[in-house]
C-alpha cells in the first residue's frame, strides 16, 4: 500500500512539476490558436476624393468532410449564401477522402455574417471561414497606369502601388484568442493577445478625375481616329508639378491583372522613351535666348541644308525658306534653323541646358518604373558633332513623355524646373496627414527667356495656318512633332510619333498638356494628329475649370 | 468550565470560514464580472471589424457607381450630352467661390466657344441670358417689371 501511494505520488509530483510548463501550454494551445489579422491595404484617392484603389474582405471558406454528418442539408443552407450550386456542394461535402475541401475564395462580406449566424445556430458545423482582403479598384482602368496593381501574395507592382507599397500595405497582425476546435474564434471567452493589424497608409494623389477622364477619353479617340498603336496625354500644373492627369491608351483593367500581360501596366509617360522630334526646337530656342547666344530679334538665313560635322542637315520638305525670324522658324519648324541655333549656343552649353531641363536624368517622380532616357554628351566617346544638329530638332535623343511635360513646364511656369509629382497627401492610419509639397530643383531659364519664348511659340501657332491646336478665345503656346521612329539601322520609313506640346493660357500658363500619338496611320503629322487633340483637351479643361476666355479673364482682373 | 475555550476556538473557525468565504464570493463575482466584460468587449470589437468590412465593400460598390465612366456612361443614357455653346456672362453681384465655378462634366467637346460680354446693368444681363436661353417673352416680360 505504502509502495503504492509512493508511485503514485511520484507520478502525480512528475506531472504536476517536472511537466508542468510543457503540459500547460499543450493545455492553453488546445483552447487557443494563434491567428492572423489581415491589415487593410490604404486607400488610393484623387484629389476630388475619386476612390481609386480599396481593399474589400472576402471570406475563404472551407469544409472538413470527415466530419459533417448531413451533407445534403448543409448544402441546401450553403448554397444560396456562397452562390454555388448545391450539386457542387454536395460533392465537396460528401468527399470522405479529403480531410479538407475549399468551397470558395470569394464569398462576399455579408456572408461572413450569415455564416456565423447559422453556425451560432448549430445549422451548420465543420466549416471554417476567414476574412481575406483583397484589392479591388472601382474605376476599373481608371488611371490605371499610374495606380498600378497589387498581385496576389499583397505586393504593389506598378505606379504609386509599387512605390508606395511600404506606407501602403501596413502590417498584419498575429492575435493569439480561445477558439474552438476548427481554429475559429467561436467563443469569445476573452480579449485576443498579442499585436493587432496596422492598416496602411492611404494616398491622396495630385490628379483631378474629371481631368484624368477627359485625357483618357481624348487619348482613346485620338488612337481610334487616327488608326495609332497606342497615346498618352499628360496634363501638369507648370507652377507646381502637380500632375493633375496622365493617361495612355490601351489601359489595362486593374481588376483583371491576373489575365493581363504585365507589360500593359508599364506606363509609357515614365518608362518608355522616345524621339521627340520638334517639340525639341522649343529647348534649343530656350536655351540659344537665355545663353545670349541668339536674341529674340534674330533673322538667320535658310538656305534649305547647314552640314554638321560632316553631315547635312535638311528640313523635312527639303526646302530652303532665306532669311527667317523665330517665330517663322519655329512656325515651320525649321531643322535648319534649329541646328545653326544649337550651333551657336556651342555644345558644352547646349547639353548643359539640356541636363538642367531634365533630360538625360530621372525627374525623381514618384511613380515605380521611371527611366531617365538618354542624351548624348560631348566627350562620351559615342556623341559625334552632328548629333548637335540632329538633337537640336529632337532626333538621336531619347526621353519620356513625362520630361517633356515637365521641361515644357520650365519655360510655362518662368524659367523653374519643378519636381512632378503625383502624391498630394499621405493619411496614416492614425489619422495624421503629411502633405507634400512643390520642390524647385533649379532655375534653367531667366523669367525673361521664359517670356520671350512663349511668345515666339504663341506667334507661330497662330501663324501656322495647317496647325489645329488652336483654341477660340484662348492664347495657347506650344511646338507641335513628328518624329520618326529608330530601328536597327536607322529610321523606321512608315511610321512617326505624332506630338504636340503646349500651355494655356499664354500669359498666365496653369496648364501643360503634352500629347502623344504613336503610329498613326492616317496621317503622320503632329499638326494634323495631336495638335486638334490638344485642342479638344484643353477646350474641355477650360471649360470644366471655368477657365474663362483671355478678354474675359482680363477684363475681371482689372 | 472547559467549554469555554472550545467554544471561543469554534467560532474563531466559523467566523474565519465566513470571511473566507465572503472573500471568495468577492473574488468569484469579480472574476466573473471581468469575463464578461471581456467578453462583451471582443463580441464589440468583433462587430466593428464587421461593420468596417461591410462599410468597405459599400464604399467600393458607391465608388464604382459614381466613378467618370460610369456617370458617363449613365448620363449618355439619359440622352445628356455636351454643351453645343458656351456664354460667358459677366456678373459682378455674384461672387461665386472658386469651387464653385466648375461646371458640369462634359463627356464630349466638339463644339466652339462664343465668349460674350454682357453689360454689368443686372436687368439687362438678365434680359440677355434669358434670350440666349429662347426665352424673349420672359425676357420682356422681365424688362417690364424691371421698369
Amino acid at each position: 500500500m505504502v509502495a503504492a501511494a509512493l508511485v503514485i505520488t511520484a507520478r502525480l509530483g512528475y506531472w504536476q512539476m517536472a511537466r508542468h510548463d510543457d503540459l500547460g501550454e499543450l493545455a492553453v494551445n488546445l483552447r487557443e490558436r494563434t491567428m492572423t489579422e489581415y491589415a487593410k491595404r490604404g486607400d488610393i484617392i484623387t484629389s476630388d476624393g475619386v476612390l481609386l484603389a480599396t481593399d474589400i474582405f472576402y471570406y475563404e471558406v472551407t469544409a472538413h468532410p470527415r466530419l459533417i454528418q448531413n451533407p445534403k442539408e448543409q448544402a441546401q443552407v450553403l448554397a444560396p449564401i456562397l452562390n454555388l450550386s448545391e450539386a457542387e456542394l454536395v460533392e465537396k461535402l460528401s468527399d470522405q477522402r479529403q480531410q479538407t475541401v475549399m468551397l470558395t475564395l470569394t464569398a462576399p462580406v455579408t456572408a461572413g455574417k450569415q455564416l456565423t449566424a447559422l453556425r451560432n445556430a448549430g445549422k451548420i458545423g465543420a466549416i471554417e471561414f476567414v476574412a481575406k482582403p483583397q484589392r479591388r479598384y472601382p474605376g476599373g482602368s481608371l488611371a490605371a497606369h499610374l495606380v498600378g496593381f497589387t498581385s496576389a501574395s499583397r505586393s504593389g507592382a506598378y505606379g504609386v502601388e509599387q512605390y508606395f507599397d511600404e506606407l501602403l500595405r501596413g502590417r498584419d497582425g498575429q492575435i493569439r484568442a480561445e477558439a474552438d476546435a476548427l481554429g475559429d474564434e467561436a467563443l469569445p471567452f476573452d480579449l485576443p493577445q498579442g499585436s493587432p493589424a496596422l492598416n496602411g497608409s492611404s494616398l491622396v494623389l495630385t490628379i483631378n478625375s474629371a481631368l484624368q477622364s477627359i485625357a483618357e477619353r481624348e487619348v482613346a479617340r485620338g488612337v481610334q481616329e487616327f488608326g495609332a498603336r497606342s497615346g498618352q496625354i499628360l496634363i501638369l500644373d507648370p507652377q507646381t508639378g502637380k500632375i493633375l492627369a496622365l493617361a495612355s491608351y490601351p489601359a489595362p483593367d486593374l481588376n483583371a491583372f491576373a489575365t493581363t500581360k504585365l507589360d500593359a501596366y508599364a506606363d509609357p509617360a515614365v518608362s518608355l522613351p522616345y524621339e521627340p522630334g520638334s517639340v525639341f526646337k522649343a529647348f534649343t530656342l530656350a536655351a540659344g535666348l537665355d545663353s545670349g547666344k541668339i536674341s529674340r530679334g534674330i533673322v538667320l538665313n535658310d538656305p534649305g541644308s547647314v552640314v554638321i560635322g560632316g553631315r547635312a542637315i535638311y528640313n523635312s520638305d527639303r526646302k530652303g525658306y532665306g532669311n527667317v525670324d523665330l517665330v517663322a522658324a519655329m512656325a515651320k519648324s525649321l531643322n535648319v534653323i534649329a541646328s545653326k541655333i544649337a550651333l551657336a549656343t556651342g555644345p558644352k552649353t547646349f547639353y548643359q541646358y539640356l541636363h538642367d531641363l531634365g533630360f538625360g536624368t530621372l525627374s525623381n517622380v514618384d511613380l515605380a518604373g521611371e527611366i531617365p532616357g538618354t542624351v548624348k554628351n560631348p566627350g562620351d566617346g559615342i556623341w559625334y558633332e552632328s548629333d548637335l544638329g540632329t538633337n537640336s530638332f529632337g532626333q538621336g535623343i531619347a526621353v519620356t513623355p513625362l520630361q517633356m511635360a515637365n521641361a515644357l513646364a520650365v519655360i510655362a511656369n518662368g524659367g523653374k524646373l519643378m519636381r512632378p509629382y503625383i502624391v498630394e497627401r499621405i493619411i496614416h492610419p492614425d489619422g495624421s496627414v503629411e502633405a507634400r509639397s512643390p520642390y524647385m530643383v533649379r532655375r534653367v531659364l531667366k523669367p525673361e527667356t521664359a517670356a520671350q519664348v512663349t511668345d515666339i511659340l504663341s506667334r507661330s501657332i497662330l501663324t501656322e495656318s495647317t496647325n489645329k491646336a488652336n483654341l477660340p478665345g484662348y492664347t495657347i503656346a506650344g511646338k507641335t512633332g513628328t518624329a520618326q521612329i529608330p530601328v536597327p539601322g536607322g529610321y523606321d520609313p512608315k511610321w512617326t510619333i505624332a506630338s504636340f506640346g503646349g500651355y494655356l493660357p499664354a500669359d498666365n500658363p496653369q496648364y501643360v498638356i503634352l500629347v502623344k500619338i504613336d503610329r498613326p496611320q492616317k496621317s503622320p503629322w503632329g499638326s494634323q494628329v495631336a495638335s486638334p487633340i490638344f485642342a479638344a483637351v484643353a477646350q474641355q479643361i477650360a471649360q470644366l475649370t471655368g477657365l474663362p476666355p483671355d478678354d474675359i479673364r482680363k477684363a475681371m482682373s482689372k | 468550565m472547559q467549554a469555554l475555550p472550545l467554544l471561543s476556538t469554534l467560532r474563531f473557525a466559523l467566523v474565519a470560514i465566513a470571511a473566507f468565504i465572503l472573500v471568495a464570493m468577492v473574488y468569484l463575482a469579480q472574476a466573473s464580472n471581468a469575463a464578461l466584460i471581456a467578453r462583451e468587449l471582443r463580441v464589440k470589437q468583433l462587430k466593428i471589424q464587421e461593420v468596417e468590412r461591410e462599410n468597405a465593400q459599400l464604399r467600393y460598390e458607391i465608388a464604382a457607381l459614381a466613378s467618370p465612366s460610369a456617370i458617363e456612361q449613365r448620363a449618355r443614357k439619359l440622352g445628356l450630352g455636351p454643351a453645343k455653346r458656351v456664354v460667358y456672362a459677366e456678373m459682378p453681384w455674384i461672387q461665386p467661390p472658386p469651387n464653385e465655378l466648375m461646371p458640369a462634366f462634359l463627356p464630349d467637346a466638339n463644339f466652339d466657344i462664343v465668349p460674350q460680354t454682357f453689360q454689368a446693368d443686372e436687368s439687362a444681363t438678365l434680359a440677355q441670358l434669358l434670350s440666349v436661353l429662347g426665352l424673349k417673352n420672359l425676357s420682356a416680360y422681365v424688362d417690364a417689371q424691371t421698369k
